[in-house]
Parts: structure tokens; sequence; C-alpha cells
């Protein structure tokens, strides 16, 4: 009987059971979509975090003569491996250049086949080709020995007789090589600057046996980190079968290496690349999680309160229909039962139709090059990214129903059947939190928490470079405590403001609307509770989507800044090593887009003290035209507060400002700027006298150079991971005796069409003339922050934007129609006294303009001070700290413009209700 | 008495009201003549579903009959739209309601000043007829009071000072002393009885009690949605 009566108050009150459905599915919509949103981020931030993998698995033979050849095929066939080679590392004790004199230190040889070069992109090879007879060389080795392609070297092998030569017929970048130097051991890669590879076909038939014999001697010398010959598998993995989440994704790529080793059991021990990646990954998905979660919630919690209150539309019919149920004889228990069933149903149906929305915003948002992997119907959908998240946001679906539709009936049950029968307004008591003052308790505690984190030093990355950065849930105490605390302080001062201001707003009205807009202010003035209700839901709401555009916009910003900062200007053009270059160069750079060019030269081996360090040269003059150098990255060296932090190991140097820093260098011939940092290392300050030894590739020697410190920096535009040093350009060039520039910074107008133009234009220009490499502030990749600086913003704002419109529209139609409904009567009687449509319609666009406006007002400011607050706690993720926001005004109007296109549809459409209102039936007696 | 009532206010001829529920059809008044003069007092009695309220809303221009017509002062109710019906209801009726249906967020005088705003009277001539009609019913020192603040009588008494507002002189009161305790309806009744005299209004009510029916000059019986006993027609 429950079951088919249940089913009927559902199917029979299509309009109830419409209101309730949609609000609900509005809020589980926006809760899924965040969490569907956060579970393709993560997949997105975890394909980040493994992008810059060069080697997904390295298999090292435990014996030298395990045969590789035969391994990697079997290897590569394997389920979520896509391609396996054999490679064969084996130490050189010395390589010298043919008719020279200085051989090098030892070094590492890898036999490659030639399908590796296209399998890995590990080696890049910048200049020459290739060569089965031949040998590449590192960058390196090629700098320190002097060697070009055509070159001979002479190679010296521990246990083989016969040194070998071999022509050099290319030259290898190794910035992305790292990955070649993985140990089979737990101990971290041991980079070798002096790199060989040769074509595995001539290392087999003349080093391969020797090599092997020598290492297969139990006799031999073994020397820590030396290898005499290290047989490899070298893995890739197939990464769309990865799962999105990066623990899982650890545990799948942990299952591979573990199989790989049982094809070969005790031949071969595997390490993984991807490990410190995916944990890296954790904690970065962890906090974005965080971030995204707390960016969207308040406005789940928003839309929940709406379908809570679109709920309320129908409670008192409801309640009187208990009541009617009650008389009749039902028994409680009865009632329980239809009205928990009913709230099923609901649950269920407005659940699934969230989970749909949800879906659908999350296509709209997120952007084609999301939704273009999010193909339910191609094999490596993963059915699992979703299945957490949608049961979440199931479970949120129906407690919300418990919350919003059953538990008030139990507050019904409790009362007297004649009290529910009774259609009187019940008086209420002043909520709790008002009268305890806690919207100011929860400012304080937002105070409070935010001097804390001040005092603490603020949000901090933490001190080594490189490493990832976290969000923990404590820095949201700040904003949460301040969020609640608004909310309500905006609830009782817009009450208040209402209550005391009858007559001023009567007044405001009646210029507008006439005699019967002055009587409709007055009743909104002591109607305020129920107003101040609805400009809070509303307001807030707005407020998240105001915020979160400053947000999104401050953030992609500093993402575009960062990059800047990488690059060092709009493009940086980086010949390739050896390269002849004329003294026109930098002429030859200047085509149709370019500003300005500068050249900068760079000594990778220079030694400050007995340190390897990197000193760049510049040319002051062109460099400041040409390269980003906001003042944020300068201290001021003199000051005493910098050199107190200096002295104290604190950051509160004094600012400065790039003018002042590089005109100093400018001014002195022998001047070097130094980072705040080897500053505080080398304990130098400014005007130290700083001796550097910087490496002469003509004689091969370092000479000794006295410069003199005149300036500090926290950041400089030349590379990211190594400046520290900076001295005049036409100095490094006279002393270290090369003239060549390292790479050229370019200067456009900015515009990402010129520099998209600019970067093919000088591809296409040297693409047979000489190797070079081109990188532009969109193709940069930021390896070493973290990869919370790169998080699709966008798409979570747009959610957020498309949410904010229809809330806002919804729920004032929602209240306007609630506020129709509750005065049917009162509407009634005004049209039994000769009320016409147009004067209803005053009372109506009275409210409705009361509201709106104060929404816009209160929403517009509460969402600036949220974002300046959402900055200044999250603003220190980036190398350069957001300190200010950035204002997407196109942005801004744009939903403004929108959220009033919204509210304007929903007074219309609440204007339509009130011309079909019966009066005979509003005014009848139940 | 027939004599004293020579002016037809309203006029009725087979008057029919038709309401589709489900797939049936319900007569809630099946052909009812009746004709109201100036300055009658007419009751209008009946069990309930008898006809009584749908009757009164047809002729005060709140409902529109399915069939027949409806006069007043020699105009046919069926030729004027909902706007022009409001204005007519403004103009020239006064509505008294059984739960008063005073605006809870107006003052006393508010709600009474509410007909005569919607008749664009001015702000100066508005107070002076509140004043007035507060003073007619013993209420002006409530006049700065919202309803909840007033008792039951009160609220009532202020109700009918909101029917004469637009110096109506037609009132219509649907029971207007359901809500209320003996002692108050009676007193509710002779101020009703009073006004009607002074002003020389026209006041119809529907009303269960016969003890207030006693008061009218005619009272008609409605059963079924037909008129059972009382002339149509004045005495």
């Amino acid at each position: 009987m429950i079951l088919p009566y249940a089913w009927k108050l559902v199917t029979r009150n299509p309009r109830r059971t419409f209101t309730y459905l949609f609000g609900l599915a509005l809020a589980v919509g926006l809760f899924a979509g965040i969490l569907f949103f956060v579970d393709v981020t993560a997949r997105q931030m975890t394909a980040t975090a493994i992008a810059p993998v060069k080697i997904d698995i390295i298999a090292h033979g435990t014996k030298p003569d395990v045969n590789i050849t035969d391994a990697a095929p079997t290897i590569s066939m394997q389920r979520g491996v896509s391609a396996a080679e054999p490679v064969y590392a084996a130490d050189f004790q010395s390589a010298v250049k043919t008719n020279g004199a200085h051989p090098s230190p030892a070094g590492r040889m890898f036999a490659i086949q030639p399908s590796y070069l296209q399998t890995f992109d590990v080696l890049q090879i910048s200049e020459g080709k290739f060569d089965s007879s031949g040998a590449l060389i590192s960058e390196a080795m090629a700098i320190s020995q002097n060697i070009k392609v055509g070159d001979s070297i002479q190679l010296t092998f521990g246990g083989v007789n016969n040194p070998v030569t071999l022509p050099v017929t290319g030259i290898l970048n190794m910035d992305n090589a790292d990955a070649l130097f993985a140990t089979a051991t737990e101990a971290e890669n041991a980079i070798v600057s002096d790199v060989v590879i040769v074509d595995q076909g001539w290392f087999r038939a003349n080093l391969l046996q020797p090599l092997t014999t020598a290492a297969s001697d139990p006799n031999a010398t073994v020397i820590p980190g030396f290898i005499l010959l290290d047989p490899q598998v070298h893995v890739r993995i197939n990464r769309d079968l990865l799962p999105g989440d990066p623990t899982l994704a650890a545990l799948h790529a942990e299952s591979l290496r573990r199989g790989v080793e049982r094809l070969f059991p005790g031949q071969l021990k595997s390490s993984d690349n991807l490990s410190g990646a995916f944990k890296a990954a954790k904690g970065d998905v962890l906090s974005a999680k965080i971030l995204f979660i707390f960016l969207g919630l308040p406005g789940v919690a928003l839309a929940a309160y709406l379908s809570k209150f679109a709920a309320e539309l129908f409670a008192e019919s409801q309640r009187r229909e208990i009541s009617l149920l009650r008389t009749r004889g039902a028994t409680p228990a009865q009632i329980t039962s239809i009205v928990a069933v009913t709230s099923v149903f609901l649950a269920i149906g407005g659940s699934l139709l969230g989970l749909l929305f949800g879906i659908l915003a999350l296509y709209a948002s997120a952007g084609a090059q999301v939704t273009a992997a999010l193909n339910p119907f191609a094999s490596t959908f993963d059915w699992n990214l979703f299945t957490n998240s949608a049961g979440i946001a199931f479970l949120a679906g129906l407690v919300l129903t418990f919350l919003a539709a059953f538990l008030p009936t139990f507050g019904a049950l409790r009362r007297e059947i004649t009290q529910e029968r009774r259609t009187v307004r019940r008086v209420e008591a002043e909520p709790f939190w008002k009268r305890s003052y806690l919207d100011f308790i929860l400012i304080g505690f937002a105070i409070i928490s935010l001097y804390i984190t001040q005092l603490n030093g603020g949000f901090k990355p933490s001190g080594n470079e490189g490493a990832a950065i976290t969000l923990s849930l404590y820095i949201f105490l700040t904003p949460f405590f301040a969020w609640t605390g608004l909310t309500l302080l905006v609830l009782r001062l817009v009450e208040k403001g209402l209550s005391a201001s009858s007559n001023q707003i009567g007044g405001f009205f009646r210029r507008l609307f006439g005699e019967i807009g002055e009587v409709a202010g007055k009743s909104l003035a002591r109607r305020a509770a129920r107003i101040s209700a609805a400009v809070t839901i509303i307001a807030l709401t707005l407020s998240f989507g105001v915020s979160l555009a400053l947000f999104q916009k401050t953030y992609t910003n500093e993402k575009q800044l960062d990059a800047q900062y990488v690059v060092g200007s709009d493009l940086r053009f980086t010949p390739a090593l050896n390269t002849p270059q004329n003294a026109d160069f930098t002429t030859q750079l200047q085509l149709p887009g370019v500003v300005s060019v500068t050249g900068v030269a760079r000594d990778p081996l220079a030694l400050v003290g007995s340190e390897k360090n990197t000193v760049y040269g510049i040319d002051v003059v062109s460099f400041s035209k040409t390269a980003y150098l906001p003042d944020s990255f300068f201290v001021d060296g003199n000051a005493p507060q910098t050199i107190d932090a200096m002295t104290n190991r604190t950051t509160n140097y004094a600012p400065g400002s790039a003018k002042q820093v590089l005109d100093a260098l400018a001014n002195t011939p022998n001047g070097v700027i130094i980072s705040v940092e080897q500053a505080e290392k080398y304990n130098i300050r400014v005007g130290d006298p700083v001796l550097l030894r910087l490496y002469n590739r003509s004689t091969n020697q370092y000479t000794d150079v006295q410069t003199q410190a005149v300036g500090l920096f926290i950041y400089f535009p030349t590379s990211a991971q190594d400046s520290d040093f900076i001295i005049n350009r036409d100095f490094m060039v006279k002393s270290s005796g090369y003239e060549a520039m390292n790479y050229f910074l370019i200067k456009t107008d900015g515009k990402p069409q010129t520099i998209a133009s600019l970067t093919s234009d000088l591809t296409a220009q040297y693409k047979n003339v000489m190797p070079v490499r081109i990188q532009n502030i969109d193709t940069v990749v930021k390896t070493e922050s973290s990869s919370l600086t790169s998080l699709n913003l966008g798409g979570l704002g747009a959610m957020e934007r498309l949410y904010t419109i229809v809330v806002v529209s919804m729920g004032l139609a929602i209240f306007l129609l609630a506020m129709i409904n509750e005065r049917q009567r009162e509407f009634g009687a005004m049209r039994a006294l000769g009320a016409n449509l147009n004067h209803l319609r005053r009372f109506l666009f009275t409210e409705a303009l009361a509201i709106g406006g104060l929404s816009l007002v209160i929403g517009v400011g509460v969402g600036i001070l949220l974002a300046r607050l959402l900055v200044l706690l999250l603003g220190v993720i980036f190398t350069i700290p957001a300190h200010t926001l950035s204002w997407d005004w196109l942005g801004l109007t744009t939903l403004a413009a929108f959220v009033v296109a919204g509210m304007i549809l929903s007074v219309g459409i609440t204007a339509r209700r009130l011309s079909t209102l019966k009066v005979v039936e509003a005014l009848r007696e139940l | 008495m027939s004599n004293l009532f020579p002016d037809t206010v309203l006029h009725t001829s087979a008057l029919r009201r038709e309401y589709a529920v489900g797939r049936e059809s319900v007569v809630a008044l099946g052909g009812v003549d009746i004709s109201i003069q100036k300055g009658e007092f007419v009751a209008i009695m009946g069990p309930s579903g008898s006809g009584k309220s749908t009757l009164l809303n047809i002729l005060g221009g709140l409902d529109r009959p399915t069939s027949g017509k409806v006069i007043l002062d020699g105009h046919d109710l069926s030729a004027y739209n909902e706007e022009e019906l409001a204005a007519i209801r403004r103009q020239k009726m006064g509505f008294i309601f059984q739960r008063h249906d005073l605006f809870p967020v107006l003052t006393a005088r508010e709600n009474i000043e509410f007909p005569m705003l919607l008749n664009d009277t001015s702000l100066e001539e508005r107070r002076k007829q509140s004043t007035q009609l507060l003073n007619l019913v013993g209420l002006a020192e409530k006049a700065d009071s919202l309803p909840e603040e007033l008792s039951g009588g009160q609220q009532q008494r202020v109700g009918i000072a909101r029917a004469l507002a637009n110096a109506a002189s037609l009132l219509l009161a649907d029971e207007p002393t359901g809500n209320l305790d003996s002692a108050t309806s009676e007193d509710i009744i002779d101020s009703l009885i009073a006004l009607k005299q002074s002003h020389n209004l026209t006041l119809i009510m529907v009303t269960h009690d016969s003890e207030v029916a006693a008061h009218a000059d005619r009272i008609l019986q409605l059963k079924d949605g037909h008129l059972i006993a009382g002339n149509g027609s004045a005495k």
C-alpha cells in the first residue's frame, strides 16, 4: 500500500516533484561536476608528473652476459608495455680527441639500436647525425675537448687491450638524459657529463666480447660507480592504460616492473623511474583535490541550501496532507514510511539527474583536450575514473534529501494535528547564531588564523629546490572561517539594514514605481528576515563566481609570469653548440615582430671556490630591453634590512629594483650580481670582491677573474635552474676567450600569434642551416616545480561561473515564486480590492530589484575580498609569488551581464505566474 | 418594506456556474435569478456546497459564470475583461473576508489606505479618509498597529474600514463573523448595519449564522446551487 501511494505522491504532484528534483539535481550536479573535474585533473596531473620521465623502467642484467637482444622483444610483447630497447652501458677510462693533448676523465658509452632514438625522447642530436660506424658525443664532452663533428676520438676501456677510435658524427644535447644513468640499486643517479653513443651492432662487433670477459672476471677490480659492462633493457609502458589516480598508477607501474623481472627470473633487476614522479603527483593531486573542493564546495553548499529552500516551498502543503492522514487514522509509523519511500524516490531521481548535470557540466567546462580523452566508447576509457566520485555525489544527494525532505516531517509528526492544519504563519524565535554572535566569533577566528599563519612566515614552499609543494587543510581555515562568518554577518546586516530603513526604502521605490512602490518597499523592509536570507544565498553564490574568476585570472597570469621567468623573455633561441656565429647573428634574428634581441653567454664549467657554478654573461643594455625583469626579482643589497635578513637567514629583504641592480652592473665592468641564496652561502655582501674561475675553451684552462659584487637578486631570467652569478658579457668573453652566445632572448609585442608565428619563422629559417632549439612561453615545461601550478583552473572556473549564473537566477526565481506562493491570499485579496496586474507586478519588481541589487553589490564586494584572501594564501605556490589580484574585466562584466540577464528572466517567469493567479482559488478556505 | 428600495443595484438572470472536476462536471449554481436594490441588506444562506460563496464571487466580479448574466448598475459584467473588473471593484465595491485578509506587513492605516492607493488618491486625501474611517470603526488609536497586534474583532473592523475606502457603495461580505466569538460577531454586525444606514450602502452577506441573517432585510436560501427560499427580488 505504502509503495504505490508514495509513487502516486511523486507522480501526481508534477510541479512539486519537478521543483524538488531540479533543486536537488542542481546541488548534486555541481558537487558531482567538481568531483569529476577533480578526477580528470588528477589524471592530467599524473600525466604531467610523469611526462618528464623519459624511460619508464630500466631492467639491468644481473650478469654481464645476459642476452638483452632476445629479452627486449619478449618484454615489449607484455600487456601494458609499448616498447623495449636493448642498451649496453660501459664506462670508458678516458677519451681523447685524435691529435688532441688533453684526455677527458672517465665517461660512459651507451650502445643503442637506431630505433632507440625514435622510441625514447632522451637524446637530442643538436648537430650531425647517428651513424652506425661513428659516435655521438655529449655537448659537455664536445666543449671540454673542443671536439667538432668530423673529428675522431679514441676511447680506452678497462679490460680491453686496445683503445677504439671512432669518428664523431654528431653532438648530443643531454638535457633530458638523466634517466640513462639510473642504476640497478636504489642509489641516486650518478650523472656523467662525458657520454658517447654508438651503434649496438658496432659495439657487439668490437667491444662486447672483451668487456663481457672483463666484467665476468671475478678478480676484476671493482671501482664504486664504475660500470664495466651493464646490459640493460629500457622499457616504455603504455601510459594510456595507467589509472588516473597516482596511487593506483604507481601500483600498476610497480606490477609491470615486477612482471618484467618475472619474465627472466634471476637475470634482470629493474628500476622504476616513475615511482618518484607518482609520489610527487600523489601530494599534488591531494593538494589539488583540497584546492578544488575548497573552491567549489561553498557553491555546492549554497546550491544545497537552495534545494532545501525549494523543498520548503511545498512544505506547508505537505504538512497539511500529513495532518489530514493523521486525522483519518494513519499512524506515525505509516506516515514515516510514506514520507521515507517518497524521499527515496525523489533522492534517487534527483541524484541521478544530478550526476547527469555533473557530466554535462564537466563536458561543457573542461575543454576539448579533456573531453577528447573522455570517450566512453574507447577501449582505454577508465570507467573507474568516475565511479567513486559518482558514488559520493549520489550519497550526498541521499543525505541532502534526508535533511531537507525527510527530517522536517518528524517535526510535523510531533506537533498537534490541529496545529498542523492551521495555515497561520509561525512566529520563529531568533536563531542561535544570532543570539550568540557567531558571525563575529567566526570572523574573529579567521583574523586570528590569518595572523598566526603570517606569524609563522606564511605558507611557503619547501626550502629544497624542486621539491613538491603541498597544500594542507589548515591553510583553508582562514577562508573557511571568513566565508562562514561573512555569510552570517551579511544576513545580520541586511536584515538590520532593511528593518531600520523602512521609510527610506519606501521612498526609493515610490520614486520608481509610484505609490504602490512605497507600499511594496515598506512591505519588503518589514519582511527583512526572509529577504535577507534570499540576498545572502544569492550574494554569496555570486561572490564565489566572482572570487573564482579573479583567482583564476591571477593564477593564469602567474603561470604566464612563471613561464616568462623560465624562458627569460617571449622566446629563447638556442643554436647548437659550436655553431659558428657571425658578428651580426643578433641582427639576423630581427625578424618582423621582433622588438629586441639579446645574446647571453654561459659558462657551465665556471668555479666559485672549488664548486662548479654556471655563470652568465649579459649585455645590460639589450638585456634590460629584452628580458622579463620585474622589480620584485631584485633586492636592495645595501639596505640594512637586507643585511639583517641575510645574517639571520630570513627572507625579509628590502625590495630593490631592476634598474638599480643592472645599472650597477653596467657601471662596473667586472661587476657580478649574485642570487641571495648563493650570497648567503658564500657570505658575500654587496661591495665584496668575488673570485671566479672561468673556463677558457680555447686553452682548456681556467682563468681567474676578480669581480666585485654589485647587486643581489632573488630570481634572474636566464635559466630557472642555475642562474646564480651574472657578469657583464664583454668581460666574460674577454676572460673566457669564447665569443659565441649560448642563446638569445627575443622580445616581441607579446601577442600569442606573434610569438607563434615567429617561432615557426625561425624554425623554418634555420631548418637546414643549423640545429636550433626554440622555446617560447607556451612550450616551456616546468619540470622541477609543482604541477599545482599547472592546474586547469579555467575548467573549474567555467563550471563555477555556469553554476553561479544558474543558481543566482534559479535562486531569485525560487524566492520570488515562494513569495507568490506564500502570499497567494494576499495577492488574491489585492485583486479582490481592485488591484490590477500592473500593481501586482510592481510588488514583484520591487522585491526582485531589492534582492537582485543588494545581491550584486554584496556579491561583488565579498567576492573581491575572498579572492584577495585566496591569493594571499595560495599565491606562493608559484615561483614568483602573486601579491595582487589580476582583474579580468571582460570576464567579470560578462558574468555580471549573464547574472543580470538570468535575474530578468527569473522575474519574467515569476511575473507570468502572477498573471495566472486565480483570485477565487487564492481566497478559498481550506 | 418593498417601497423602500426602488433602485436595482445588482441583477442576475439564469446565472449558472459549472466546474470541471476530473472528467465530471459539478454544478455550483444551477440557474439563479436575483435582484438587489440599493440600500438593501441581503443575507445569503445555505448548507456547505450550496453555492453561496460562488454566488458572492460572481456578484463581485471575482469569478465568471458559465452562463447567465450579472448586471451591475445597468452594466453587464461579462462585457468587461479582468482589468476592467478590477477597476470596477476598486471604484464601486468593498470586500470583507472571513479571515480579514489584512496585509500582515502593513499597519491598520496602511491597510485602509491600500484601495485608495490603487485609485491613485493623493497622500493627503488618503490620510484624511483613513483617519475618518478609523474613527468610524473606533480604532483611531490603533492606526499604526500591525494586524498581529490587533484582536480578531479589531482586525475585522479594519477590514470593514478598508472595504469602505474609495466610497464604495456595495459591500460584499463572505462570512465576516465566521472566525469571531458571538459577542464580537454581534458587535461587528451592529457596526455594519450602522454603516449601511449612515452611508446608504448595499450589503450582501454570506453567512451560516441565522442570528446574523435575522438582521437582514432579505434572506436568500440556496441549496445545491438553486434558490429554494427567499424571493430573488426585493420585497
